[in-house]
Order: C-alpha cells, then structure tokens, then sequence
C-alpha cells in the first residue's frame, strides 16, 4: 500500500507481487448486487408492462429484501476495504470515469428507489404502520402518485447496478480474464436470472410463475451465448488472453466452471424449466436454487480464476 | 378443441420405474465409460471423505493437514474438487432431480415400514449411514467403488466385500424386520 493512499482495496498491496488480491468478500457481494438489480429489474419490468396490480405478493417480498441483500453485499466489499474508515470518503467526490466511484453512488440511488417503490405498493402489514406515522402516509401519497417514474428510475438503476457488477472487473487492469466488455452484460445477465430465479423461489401464483420461468429460460439462453461471446473474444486476443482463458477452460477451474457453473448452474435448470413450461416436468424450488447456486459460482470461478494469470506476470 | 400437446399428466400417478435389468445394463454401460473417460470406475464415498476433509480443513487445518488420512487431499496447489468422484457425486443428485421431476416422483417423504415413526427412521439412517462410512473408509470403497467398479475388474477383494455385505445385511435383516413390516 502506498503511504499518501487514503481509500484503496486490499488488492493494492499484493498487486504488483501477482498474488492473489481479493477473497470471497469481492464474489459474495457482485453475485448479491447481481441478485438485487435483477430483482428490481425485473419488479420494475412487471410494473411496467401491466401496472402495479401486475405485482406479486412475491414481487414485493423480493422488492423488500432487496436492501437487505444489498447491504449484505455492501458489508462483504466494506470488509474487503484496506483502510475501512475511511469509507465515508467514497461519497465526498464523484468520478465519472473511475468505476468504484460511481459505482457507490448508484449503490447510494438503489436504496431511495426502492424504499419508495415498497411504500408505494399495497402491502397489508404497511397499511398497520400508516396510521401510527403521518409523516409515512405524506411519503406513500407521493410515492402513489409517481409508481410509474419511480419504476423507469428503478429500471435504470437496476441496470445500472448490474452491468456495473461485471465493470468492477472489467476495468481492474490486472488480469486478462477480465479485460472483456462482455463481462458488464455478462453479470447484468446473470444477474437477473438470478433475481428472477429468487422470485421463482417464493412466488406462489401459477400464472407468475410460467411468466417468471419463461423469462429466466430466456436469460439462461442469453447468458450461454454470452459467456461463449466472452471466451471466444479473449481466447482469438493473444497468448496471455489464452493461458488466462485455458484455467478457465482445462486448468484448475475447468471442473468447477463447466460442472458446477455451465451444466449444474445453466444446462440443467434451463433444460428442466423448458420441459416444465411444456409440461413434461414438474414444478421445482430445487430448480431456480441451481440457478443461484451457478450464479454465486460463476463470480467465484471469475474471480479466483482471473487471479491466476495476471498481466505482471507475463 | 383437441389436445395435441405432448404433456404428461404429472399431477396424478407417476410414471412406472424403468425395467431393473434395463437400469442394471444401462449401470453397467455407465461404469465402462467412467473407465474409458476418467480411467477409473464409479464410487461414492470417497467424495464424501474428500467433503468431510474440506469442511474439517476450514476449522482445523493443522489437524487436517497432519491427519495420515485426510492430509492427503491437501498437496500444495490441490483444491476439493480435484477428483472426478465429486463431480460423479453432484451428478447423482442432479439426476435424480431430473428424473425425479420429469416422472412426476418429486416429494417430500420418509420412506419407511408402516409401524415406525419418521422420526425413528430418520435416527436409524443416520446410524445405520455412519456405520457403513465407517466400514466402507475400512474396506477402501463402498458398494459403487468396491463391488460395483472393483467386482468389474473381477478384483478378488472386491466380490469378498460384496458377499460380505449381502451376508452382513441377510443376517442383520432378522433382527430389524420388524421396522419394515
């Protein structure tokens, strides 16, 4: 760590030696913030294209676990801060171009968002609590009145949050595993197939259900063309692309990533949601947990593995 | 209008079972392809060994690492899942899940003899589980990786294992066939 650094992560230190940087603090909180933009993401979309009598019981239970996972997530990147009192300082200045900065400020948006968006929306325990505060019902009325724009800001800011789960890595400059474009609409799509498959976990209405399931399908199609797109782009760049691609692919990570990642995480629960929507299976909660489980995996295998070849040590 | 699609009635009695001397040669095509593959046969309880010495790892490594048994699985730069029968293992379960849902068998249940109470027969799996991964850690396999994959190669330990449980479990039967009937 360099003495006049005030605010920096645990990677700074060990960066230049090619060890190995970050922890599970990193994986647990992109595959939480992962979890919480496909979760309003997908609220926001429903409110959206049918109204807010279009949301679920379940919806509004994702909606409202929202900010807990997220400050799950935010407590598992605060215990990866070096320095961690120094935290307050993320939000004294805002730098467009530097992806920690403003990826703080859109974790900052996230929260107001959907504290507005569960106030807004009937929920019967609230209706107890509105009584007692005055100043709570004011915030509903307004909330009421702006469920529409409130759900396009969540929208933007789930999309916001979930792209930049993948650009955290993205523009980490040390590792060639990471140095892909892909990656944002990688996690974003992860993401929300994550956020989908949580509300699969609780949801209890049939017709949601076959909505949720036909949408993750969709999104477990896009994330396989999307990792195929992420492989292919590094492995056709140069040797280090390669040799950082080839853990990934026969090295050390091989069988967690097709095994656990690509066939337990994607192929299976894809295949078992297809013949469900026809029918031919039945409906599981075991199903969209493999979807979390590769979720939580995929950001494991990224991260540990894109430490394996750094660009210090070619 | 006609029903034309393909679905099954998921919802009422599951599907039969598949013909046993079919699921025996389909068994037998799966562990020859383990051979040509992996270049090892099937097994079980060496995955749950190698689980055991990772989540024991996470408490007390010294302990682990100077363990003659567990030690092993721990070589500089070896991770969990270094060994195909953990993968063979996760594979189980999704096949079952698979198959499970596609049949229309996906419950919760205790299977179990009609006098006995769940919570009993849960009590006696766990012993009668801890019995057998002991005895199997003691035999080097278990029924997949001795009798199955050794019987295979017609290894001469392996078929003793195996009448060895078929007499053990004949012989014990007497005195636990009250919990099935």
């Amino acid at each position: 760590m360099h003495p006049h650094v005030e605010m920096e992560s645990t990677r700074s230190a060990v960066l230049e030696a090619g060890l190995r940087f970050w922890g599970w603090e990193i994986p647990v909180y992109l595959f939480l913030g992962g979890l919480v933009a496909g979760l309003m993401l997908t609220v926001c979309a429903v409110i959206i294209l049918r109204g807010r009598e279009g949301v679920t019981q379940a919806m509004r239970l994702g909606l409202l676990g929202a900010p807990v996972l997220l400050s799950l997530g935010m407590g598992a990147l605060f215990l990866d801060l070096a320095l961690k009192l120094n935290v307050f300082r993320f939000y004294l200045t805002l730098r467009p171009y530097a992806p920690m900065s403003l990826g703080s400020w859109v974790l900052m948006l996230v929260y107001p968002v959907q504290a507005l968006l569960v106030i807004a929306l009937p929920w019967a325990p609230l209706e107890r609590v509105m009584g007692r505060f005055p100043w709570l019902a004011k915030l509903r009325a307004f909330a009421q009145g702006q469920v529409d724009r409130l759900a396009w800001a969540g929208l933007l800011a789930g999309f916001a949050l979930g792209i930049y789960t993948g650009v955290l890595l993205s523009t980490t400059v040390a590792a060639p595993l990471w140095s892909s474009g892909v990656l944002g609409f990688l996690f974003l799509a992860s993401g929300l197939s994550t956020g989908v498959a949580a509300l699969m976990l609780v949801e209890k209405d049939h017709a949601s259900q076959t909505l949720l399931a036909k949408a993750d399908v969709v999104l477990i199609g896009l994330e396989l063309l999307l990792l195929g797109g992420w492989i292919v782009g590094l492995a056709t760049q140069g040797p280090v692309y390669r040799e950082a691609v080839s853990v990934l692919i026969s090295g050390p990570y091989a069988p967690v990533f097709i095994g656990f990642v690509i066939f337990g995480g994607l192929l299976v629960p894809g295949a078992l949601e297809t013949l469900s929507l026809q029918g031919r299976a039945k409906h599981s909660r075991t199903v969209p947990s493999l979807v979390l489980m590769g979720g939580l995996l995929l950001r494991f295998v990224v991260v540990y593995a894109g430490q394996e070849v750094t660009f210090y040590q070619a | 209008m006609e029903d034309t699609s393909k679905s099954t009635n998921l919802d009422g009695a599951p599907k039969p079972h598949w013909d046993p001397y079919l699921s025996g040669v389909a068994l037998g095509l799966v562990l020859l392809a383990t051979f040509l593959i992996f270049g090892r046969g099937l097994g079980a309880s060496g995955a749950i060994t190698r689980t055991t010495a990772w989540v024991t790892s996470w408490f007390a490594p010294t302990w682990v690492a100077n363990n003659g048994h567990l030690g092993g699985y721990f070589a500089p730069g070896a991770h969990w899942w270094d060994d195909w029968l953990v993968f063979e293992v996760v594979g189980v379960l999704l096949g079952g899940l698979f198959g499970g849902l596609t049949s229309g068998r996906m419950k919760v249940e205790v299977e179990g003899g009609p006098r006995i109470k769940p919570r009993t027969r849960l009590v006696l799996s766990v012993v009668g589980g801890l019995i057998v991964g002991f005895g199997a850690r003691l035999a080097m396999g278990c029924t997949s990786g001795q009798a199955l994959t050794g019987g295979a190669t017609l290894a001469l330990g392996s078929w003793a294992f195996m009448m060895a449980v078929f007499g053990g479990a004949y012989g014990l039967s007497y005195f636990v066939r009250r919990l099935w009937t």
